[in-house]
């Protein structure tokens, strides 16, 4: 009896001992993030350091240039260059990281610019982790000395790249219809600048309507809507040359074109006795393609990015909605489900989203859904806010709205803005004159 | 009478009872009471042990608490010590681990009309340093930093924090090993400077070193209890470390981007190293690339150096591994 409760008290002792010790055995200390901060990244950029003095004003100039594509993005904050406490005059130095901290910049940009014998820019830069004490990425570019805006594009880009993942798309231009004068006898040219609203032109004399631009991916072709000749057509604008010409020999009225993603055709709408259907047409051959045969109004197609769908809209189930079918026509399933109406679907280049302009009552909206219909999206609302166009890396969208006129007639004309995936970050895009219609180059390099 | 009598009688009755149970209860009632007490004890002191526990995630106990401090200060390397003087070859080693980005296609970047990007490496006007073949841009000589205190600067390596001044230098190294000596106390320092941080963006480090000092007296006594780090403590540095991390937002698939860092941490609570797990996906994917040096960064971050952490529980936060999933959030 004695011993056995001597024993039975023994083993509830090991047994506590054993409970004690177990938390010893168990693994490292695990801690799940899963809330942070959707905050611009601080960066510094300091004048890219230059010998001469055109050299350093060239370095402030890129340096200005980069900060202003990286701060419009809105996931980047840069810095005040007079809170720094470095003065970046040996650009290829390793920076001194302290002096960087302390204003709290994360990331970096450091470079220099030189004129070379032959009177080129070469412009180097690096880009800097500042916590990491690390290079993250570093180039070195060589161009002729007006070309210099888009050294900094490119800088802007890689830094974006570098940071995000994902491309950048400073290095792109914008094509888009731009307006002037009185309402009743408005002059509309198809006008091109670069993304951040530097060197605008004019493509058109305005002589005749035109609507619609859009960029080949080769960049350097455009397609649009002419009323040239009275009948309204598709055409194509070389950019380099300054050619047009009309795109495929159809009888009466085509609209909405847009190229596949290889470039080498177009898809358009055409009318026939009061419906509209979707053709395509190869560029090369110059042979067109029927896609739908409907008695209804089938338009705006847009190709996905591997070119094997193209999404329109159509009418044909009594009200405007989106549909998807294959490329070469056929197997349409319609994908919007909203209330209200729906229509110029455009595919992002990436692939994972269709944006959309939407009217539901007296509003428009510009948003995105998924491919299949799912996860729909609305951006922003407006008065009147349409034509989404996406930059090249399918993370921003441009579009054009209008506000109403008051009752002197005042406001009503439109503008460019730009809008980033999340809704966050909605700016306008500044033009010479009112603009509508944008439409986002492929990066240019 | 009576009572007389009744007195004797009262007497003797206890000194039967005494003697009755003899043979069997003198000793086992003993052994009983004593094991019980033996029991009760254990309940008494095992209890508390056995239910506190449980807030706490997944801790280990470690045994070593007393050694810990000093080891680490004296041994542990700076793992990216960027600015041991005169030594251009470490900006030079960076620019190599660069070097293999620059893909075909970024050397093509130029702009049609004349611009051609030239890949880093053939870098021929580098006279001046024979050795950096490999540095894309690299043109000088990285410029060693004339920093005079070098032993002292040495010496504080293993804390890349703040970069004193030169003429600080030696004072503020000296301040910093007469606080760790007094390590126990930094964690009371720290929860006193709780209000103030997460309001204040950029709480340098010196405006808490003095508080430390001054805390440590109060804190001493508190330091060998509970050895368990508890769920307010763990939520405490979760909530700092969200603060400090910039989660990159609209990427692709973000919500797949799940990060996992492991993380060495310093006793005074500066992270020393924070190394991302998947390697071969940090090369392969450039988007959990972004995400997980965003991830990374959150460590280096001001406002994560320290992290708040118990000084006393060092060994069980001493390596940590740090999940970061944007999935809440996007």
């Amino acid at each position: 009896m004695k011993k056995i409760s001597l024993r039975f008290i023994g083993a509830l002792i090991a047994a506590f001992a054993i409970l004690l010790h177990s938390g010893a055995v168990r693994a490292e200390l695990r801690i799940d993030i899963t809330s942070g901060k959707i905050e611009p990244l601080p960066i510094a950029v300091p004048a890219l350091a230059g010998g001469a003095p055109n050299e350093s004003q060239a370095g402030q100039d890129l340096a200005g240039v980069v900060s202003a594509d990286l701060e419009r993005s809105g996931l980047f904050r840069p810095l005040d260059p007079r809170s720094f406490i470095q003065n970046v005059s040996v650009a290829d130095a390793q920076p001194q990281f302290g002096d960087w901290r302390q204003i709290n910049a994360q990331a970096l940009v450091t470079g220099s610019v030189k004129t070379q014998a032959d009177g080129r820019l070469r412009v180097e830069f690096r880009l800097w982790d500042v916590f990491a004490e690390q290079q993250l990425t570093g180039y070195g570019y060589t161009t002729t000395q007006q070309n210099w805006r888009r050294i900094a594009h490119i800088i802007a880009d890689e830094v974006y790249k570098r940071i995000t993942g994902e491309e950048g798309y400073f290095d792109t231009r914008i094509v888009y219809v731009s307006e002037s004068g009185p309402p009743e006898k408005r002059v509309k040219r198809l006008a091109l600048m670069d993304q951040d609203s530097a060197n605008n032109r004019f493509l058109t004399d305005g002589r005749a309507l035109v609507l619609t631009p859009r960029f080949s991916p080769t960049a350097q072709e455009i397609t649009y809507l002419s009323y040239a000749n009275g009948t309204p057509r598709v055409y194509l604008f070389n950019i380099d040359t300054g050619q047009q010409e009309v795109v495929g020999d159809f009888p009466g009225m085509t609209f909405a074109p847009r190229f596949s993603p290889d470039g080498n055709r177009v898809v358009l709408s055409r009318a026939e006795n009061g419906v509209s259907n979707l053709f395509s047409l190869d560029l090369r051959t110059r042979r067109p393609t029927r896609l739908t045969d409907s008695q209804a109004i089938d338009t705006s197609p847009s190709f996905s990015p591997d070119g094997s769908k193209i999404v329109f809209n159509s009418d044909r189930g009594g009200s405007q909605q989106l549909y998807v079918m294959s490329a070469d026509g056929g197997g349409a399933k319609r994908i919007s489900f909203g209330s209200g109406k729906y229509g110029t679907p455009v595919w992002s280049p990436r692939g994972d989203l269709v944006a959309f302009t939407k009217i539901d009552g007296s509003s428009f909206f510009i948003g995105v859904m998924r491919p299949d219909g799912s996860g729909e999206r609305l951006l922003t609302r407006d008065f009147l806010v349409e034509g989404p166009t996406w930059a090249p890396n399918g993370r921003v969208l441009m579009y054009f709205r209008q506000s109403p006129s008051d009752s002197r007639g005042h406001g009503g004309s439109p503008h460019l803005y730009s809008i980033d995936l999340t809704g966050s970050n909605q700016r306008e895009v500044t033009t010479p004159q009112d603009a509508s219609d944008p439409a986002w180059s492929p990066l240019l390099r | 009478m009576s009572v007389a009598t009744a007195e004797p009688g009262l007497i003797e009755e206890p000194v039967v009872r005494d003697t009755m149970p003899d043979g069997i209860a003198p000793r086992g009632m003993a052994l009983s009471v004593a094991l019980h007490l033996i029991l009760g004890g254990l309940f008494i002191f095992g209890l508390p042990r056995l239910f506190a526990p449980p807030p706490p995630e997944d801790m280990p106990i470690a045994v070593e608490l007393v050694t810990i401090a000093p080891e680490t200060k004296a041994t542990r390397p700076n793992p990216n010590p960027p600015r041991p003087d005169a030594k251009p070859e470490v900006p030079v080693a960076d620019t190599p681990a660069t070097k293999p980005e620059p893909e075909p296609p970024i050397p093509t970047p130029a702009p049609p009309p004349s611009a051609e990007a030239q890949p880093p490496t053939p870098e021929p006007p580098k006279p001046p340093e024979p050795k950096p073949a490999p540095p894309p841009l690299l043109l000088k000589p990285p410029e060693p930093k004339p920093e005079p205190p070098k032993p002292t600067e040495k010496a504080e390596a293993p804390r890349p924090k703040e970069k004193p001044e030169p003429p600080q230098q030696v004072a503020k190294n000296e301040a910093k090993a007469e606080q760790k000596k007094y390590d126990p106390s930094q964690f009371e320092a720290l929860l006193k400077n709780l209000a103030p941080q997460p309001t204040a963006p950029s709480p340098d480090a010196p405006p808490q070193r003095p508080r430390v000092a001054s805390a440590r007296p109060s804190s001493q006594p508190r330091a060998p209890l509970g050895s368990q780090i508890t769920a307010s403590e763990v939520d405490l540095v979760r909530q700092q470390i969200a603060r400090c991390w910039n989660v990159p937002a609209g990427a692709r698939d973000a919500k797949d981007l799940v990060v996992e860092v492991r993380v060495n941490v310093d006793p005074d609570g500066t992270v020393r190293q924070a190394t991302i797990v998947d390697q071969a996906r940090l090369v392969s994917d450039p988007f959990f690339r972004a995400a997980a040096e965003s991830a990374r960064r959150a460590f280096f971050n001001p406002l994560c150096r320290p992290l708040h952490l118990p000084l006393e529980k060092y060994a069980f936060w001493k390596d940590l591994v740090v999940d970061f999933s944007p999935k809440d959030i996007l």
